[in-house]
């Protein structure tokens, strides 16, 4: 232990930027990857959180898929009591805002209609307490009879909330308020508010209760409930009792555990998981190759000392234990800040992925929870492990050292002399493998292949670095018509430092190579959504209810408000879409519709398949037949003519598939039928959306405030031109991203770091020829520009890299990752002016990386060099 | 070059009651006390005395690696006294030439590029770089072995390639610090073979530091070192 204080821990204080920049390294690597599977969590935990809390003691639930148990059939559920106790439940999202405040709010608050006098047993409502009893300041919830209840809920107004939900927006008990369901405003007052318990945690209070039927009828639901909670006599069996259920439930009615729709979501969210955690190992790799570079140059530039210790007794075992204990060193203390460290960065992460996932996915908010020893295990059961086998080639290099090679200064030049050809052997096979992998399907979903493919690239780019430094160290003859000595000295510094370099350039060319292959992804996607946008969104306005936004929260536009759009006289044909969740396999998907007779005439879907999308869709009106998103048709591999069967109220229906057409709105996969045979098999539904296609000449800036004026005065509705919504659509994907680009971004910097760090090493181990350099008369800015030019070369063999092989790895992404994860289809483009941009970058950041190191070798005077 | 010749010229080196003093672990270390020391063009002289007597103290200080905390030296006529860094390492790089007992060469270039290096630095044409490097290679008998890396020359041949650095550029003076200290004894007498034509051949001034009484007599004069002073000096050819 005395050996690896004063050989290992000295040396680690005495070279601080460099000990600095590994731990860094280790640091943000374990931080990033932590914070995101932390992130991942807290979306799915927020949600089932949500879940946990609104369900209460519910063993099973009664649902007909996609729509509300109809009240006629509640009568035929009778028998369900035999099992233990039954509640009708009305459960919904909707905004809820003080009476005549800012009409703007949007946040979403959970509904929860209950009957209260069958909802005890399942779920618990604790009021806040009215005043301060006992002094601490803190509201005290107080338990609540049902006779008290009842009297809160006889008024069809009452509405019961949270004391955090009045906190945050000043209201208090006996206040108005408005609920907003859709374009409709119901008036309500607040008769409770409930302690943070039970229901009430749901979205950090954004909860409220009403009695069943002033929920029927503030949500429009009347005649039917969103399901029936069944909480099962103690002792019955779960397994059994839903089997037996299942089968006495009539056809159209399906019987699960609450849990079952924490797992679709979790499903839903799968891929967006896995991919954001395949990134985030990116950073990880980079601190890997950090610990390497640290490692692999503490041996080289202790080779002397090591001889040392070999020459006064010290065996290959305690070398080679010093060299790995160094690693394990950096790694502990990288991993002790990491976990914090990823505790702040998940709290980032999630402010980014939280809206994504809410937008796409499912609503639910997402808190990342304190830092548990399980977190803490993980940061250190990913870091060590990594870092000691990064350290392990280095570690056997000073294993093999004899004291005899050390003493007689033996020098490895084998680099500087020949073409490292088992590196290209290496790379080669690589990449080969790596494209074998890429012409795999998917595993269960996940493209475990298609990453597999993009690491075997990343390695197989790793191992060219040494190859294109010797030939940097050949080349390079522009450096000398630019900077002739420099130039020179630099080029012959790099060839004389291939080992010790090509770790640093790699976790730079690696990082640079995601980073070029993640923005090609994204431009591609953005234009191909570009391009989808502007082909099918034809409509001149869209009307939303309740919330604005490319996707609103279903909520139903009234059949008032689209009689009065229908009427305005520029109006000549206006298209509703409304959509369901399903459940379809183990995965919820969306099952809408739409006018296809307006679609047809008015819109423009792409189709995918069959050629003439347009006949085929003509075909399937009047037809128990859909078309298809291509995610679907990926997904779940259904594809023209296949028939695929769908839950409905009424039991699952066989519908043909007439047609696949491309969306980018969702990648749960679409299935959407003509408006007719929707209301038949699922009910008639008011839309939730209308598109609205105006006559020529007329304006639809004009045409919008008009109708704003006419029908949204009273009524929440939001209504967007064409122009606005396309700015909008664009906004969420460029948000939907920005996490990408951070996560990249850190990946960058960390390996920047090190190669500014290995550059310093350099820079002071090479002091003595700094000396003869100085005998000889190069001056300090002789000095300078050698370093800079040498940070330059390997600024741009790194840029070359990441450029090549981040097009290589964009290829996999768009044609092999997203299409198995998301099941779209990208057009591959090219987006040069960030590539350019970013090679700017990366050129002038590597020669800044240099300016230390530098500046430092400038520093050193003759008094210094010449060892007085 | 007439005894004479050389009186009455300016001396290319002129040290005059130089002092160096560092410090080391919070106490001062004079290496160098008020030594007086002055070369003229063509002469040959060589610093004896034993490990630490401050000879390459002395030999930094003559060579414009360092400057002295008192007295004062003159390079042909100019006092290094009032040049900053740049200015010395210009004056190094035209006019003083250094040869080390470990050759000093640079690993990473070739020894062709190692030779030319001081006119490179001065920015010289490469075709004038390459006319001259191949000159000095073949005056020290190193042209087969231009293309070659440092590590690999034998000793006597790394430092005839140090020696063939230290006069590309003609200078005034040539400072060897030990330049034998590391060679066997055929390579070190062709060494300071080599060192002696270059000093009568072209008029350098050689300013040479040695433990070996058989190198040291080889001298015009010996200048003898103790503990930081200039105990006695001795003329041996005049």
């Amino acid at each position: 232990m005395s050996l690896f204080r004063w050989f290992i821990v000295r040396q680690a204080g005495r070279e601080r930027l460099r000990t600095a920049s590994t731990i860094v390294g280790v640091a943000v690597g374990v931080a990033v990857v932590l914070a995101i599977r932390l992130a991942n969590e807290s979306s799915v935990r927020g949600f089932e959180t949500a879940l946990d809390a609104v369900s209460g003691r519910t063993s099973l639930e009664v649902i007909a898929p996609g729509v509300g148990v109809s009240e006629d059939r509640l009568a035929d559920l009778g028998w369900l009591r035999e099992y233990g106790h039954v509640s009708p439940v009305i459960d919904g999202d909707v905004v809820i805002r003080p009476a005549g405040g800012d009409r703007t709010t949007s946040e979403l608050v959970r509904v929860l209609g209950v009957d209260i006098l069958r909802d005890q047993p399942f779920r618990d409502y604790p009021l806040a307490g009215d005043e301060d009893d006992d002094g601490t300041g803190e509201d005290a919830a107080r338990s609540i009879t049902t006779q008290e209840f009842l009297s809160l809920l006889t008024d069809p107004q009452a509405v019961v909330l949270t004391s955090a939900f009045g906190a945050r927006h000043g209201i208090q008990l006996d206040h108005r308020v408005e609920l907003v369901a859709g374009d409709r405003v119901v008036p309500l007052v607040v008769r409770g508010l409930l302690g943070d318990q039970g229901p009430a945690q749901v979205r950090d209070g954004s909860f409220a209760l009403m009695d069943i039927a002033a929920a029927q009828v503030a949500l429009g639901r009347l005649g039917s409930v969103d399901r029936v909670d069944v909480r099962l006599h103690d002792g019955d069996v779960v397994d059994t009792t839903e089997a037996e259920i299942a089968q006495r439930l009539p056809a159209g009615l399906l019987v699960q555990r609450p849990t079952r729709r924490g797992a679709q979501v979790e499903k839903m969210l799968a891929a967006f998981h896995f991919n954001l955690s395949a990134l985030s190992y990116i950073a990880l790799l980079v601190g890997v190759f950090l610990v390497y570079n640290t490692v692999s140059v503490s041996v080289i530039t202790r080779r002397s000392e090591i001889g040392m210790l070999r020459t006064v007794g010290a065996s290959r075992g305690t070398v080679l234990r010093l060299f790995l204990g160094e690693a394990v060193g950096f790694s502990l203390i990288g991993c002790a800040l990491g976990a914090p460290l990823a505790w702040v960065l998940a709290r980032v992460a999630v402010g980014f992925t939280s809206s994504t996932v809410s937008t796409f996915w499912v609503a639910a908010a997402a808190t990342v929870p304190p830092l548990d020893a399980g977190d803490v295990l993980f940061a250190f059961g990913i870091g060590v492990p990594l870092a000691i086998t990064a350290s392990v080639v280095p570690a056997l290099e000073a294993f093999r050292l004899t004291p005899i090679a050390v003493i007689r200064g033996e020098r490895d030049l084998s680099i500087q002399e020949r073409l490292p050809r088992r590196y290209g052997l290496g790379a080669a096979v690589l990449f080969v493998v790596g494209a074998w992998c890429a012409t795999q399907p998917a595993v269960d979903g996940l493209p475990v292949f298609g990453l597999a493919s993009a690491l075997a690239v990343v390695f197989g780019a790793s191992l060219l670095v040494p190859i294109l430094l010797h030939l940097v160290q050949r080349g390079g003859w522009w450096t000398r018509l630019w900077l002739p000595v420099e130039g020179r000295l630099a080029q012959s510094n790099i060839g004389a430092s291939i080992r010790r370099v090509s770790i640093s350039i790699a976790a730079l060319a690696v990082s640079l190579a995601m980073m070029v292959a993640i923005a090609v992804m994204i431009g591609s996607f953005r234009e191909t959504v570009v391009y989808w946008v502007g082909q099918t969104l034809q409509a001149d306005l869209f009307v939303a209810a309740g919330r604005s936004g490319p996707v609103g929260t279903r909520a139903a536009v009234s059949a008032e408000v689209e009689r009065a759009i229908e009427a305005h006289p520029g109006v000549v044909a206006v298209d509703g879409f409304r959509s369901i969740d399903v459940p379809y396999g183990d995965s919820l998907i969306i099952v809408g519709s739409g006018r296809f007779g307006v679609l047809l005439e008015y819109g423009n879907l792409l189709f995918k398949a069959p050629a003439d999308g347009h006949a085929a869709m003509a075909t399937a009106i009047g037809d128990d037949a859909v078309l298809v998103s291509e995610s679907f048709s990926l997904r779940y591999d259904r594809d023209v003519g296949d028939v695929i069967e769908l839950p409905t109220p009424n039991g699952d229906r066989d519908f043909r598939i007439a047609a696949v057409y491309f969306d980018y709105s969702s990648d749960r996969g679409l299935v959407v039928m003509d408006q007719p045979k929707f209301d038949a098999h699922y009910d008639e539904r008011r839309p939730s959306g209308l598109t609205v296609y105006l006559k020529e000449g007329h304006d639809p800036e004009e045409v919008r405030d008009r109708l704003l004026a006419e029908v949204g005065a009273d009524r929440p509705i939001f209504i967007n031109t064409n122009a606005s919504l396309r700015r909008q659509v664009l906004e969420v994907f460029d948000s939907t991203f920005a996490i990408t680009y951070a996560l990249e971004g850190i990946a960058i910097f960390v390996s920047m770091f090190g190669v500014a760090a290995t550059l310093l090493t350099l820079a002071l181990e090479r002091r003595q020829e700094t000396m003869v350099l100085r005998l000889v008369g190069a001056e300090r800015h002789h000095l300078r520009r050698m370093i800079m030019v040498e940070a330059g070369l390997l600024g741009c063999v790194s840029l070359g890299i990441g450029l090549v092989v981040g097009l290589a790895l964009s290829l996999i992404l768009i044609f092999v990752i997203n299409v198995q994860s998301f099941g779209w289809t990208i057009q591959f483009h090219v987006p040069f002016a960030f590539l350019l941009q970013t090679s700017l970058l990366v050129l002038v950041t590597s020669a800044v990386a240099g300016l230390y190191p530098a500046r430092v070798a400038g520093r050193l005077t003759m008094a210094d060099l010449s060892g007085e | 070059m007439s005894r004479e010749n050389a009186i009455v010229s300016v001396p290319v080196l002129e040290a005059i009651n130089v002092h160096r003093t560092y410090s080391r672990g919070g106490q001062s270390v004079e290496a160098v006390r008020g030594v007086t020391l002055s070369l003229t063009a063509g002469e040959h002289v060589a610093v004896v005395g034993p490990s630490g007597c401050g000879k390459s103290t002395l030999l930094h200080l003559c060579g414009a690696m360092d400057r002295p905390t008192r007295g004062d030296v003159t390079l042909e006529g100019q006092a290094l006294a009032g040049l900053d860094d740049d200015a010395l390492t210009a004056l190094r790089r035209r006019r003083v030439g250094f040869v080390f007992q470990f050759f000093n060469l640079l690993p990473t270039l070739t020894v062709s590029q190692n030779i030319g290096l001081p006119l490179l630095l001065e920015g010289r044409p490469d075709a004038e770089v390459d006319e001259r490097t191949a000159t000095v290679a073949d005056r020290v008998g190193l042209t087969s072995r231009l293309d070659h890396y440092p590590q690999q020359l034998s000793g006597g041949e790394a430092q005839r390639a140090a020696i063939a650095r230290a006069v590309i550029h003609e200078p005034a003076l040539l400072i060897a610090d030990e330049p034998t200290g590391n060679l066997d004894s055929e390579n070190g007498a062709r060494v300071l073979e080599l060192l002696m034509e270059l000093n009568t051949r072209s008029d350098t001034a050689l300013l040479l530091a040695t433990h070996d009484d058989d190198v040291a007599v080889r001298a015009g004069r010996v200048f003898h070192m103790r503990d930081g002073h200039d105990r006695d000096e001795v003329q041996l050819h005049p």
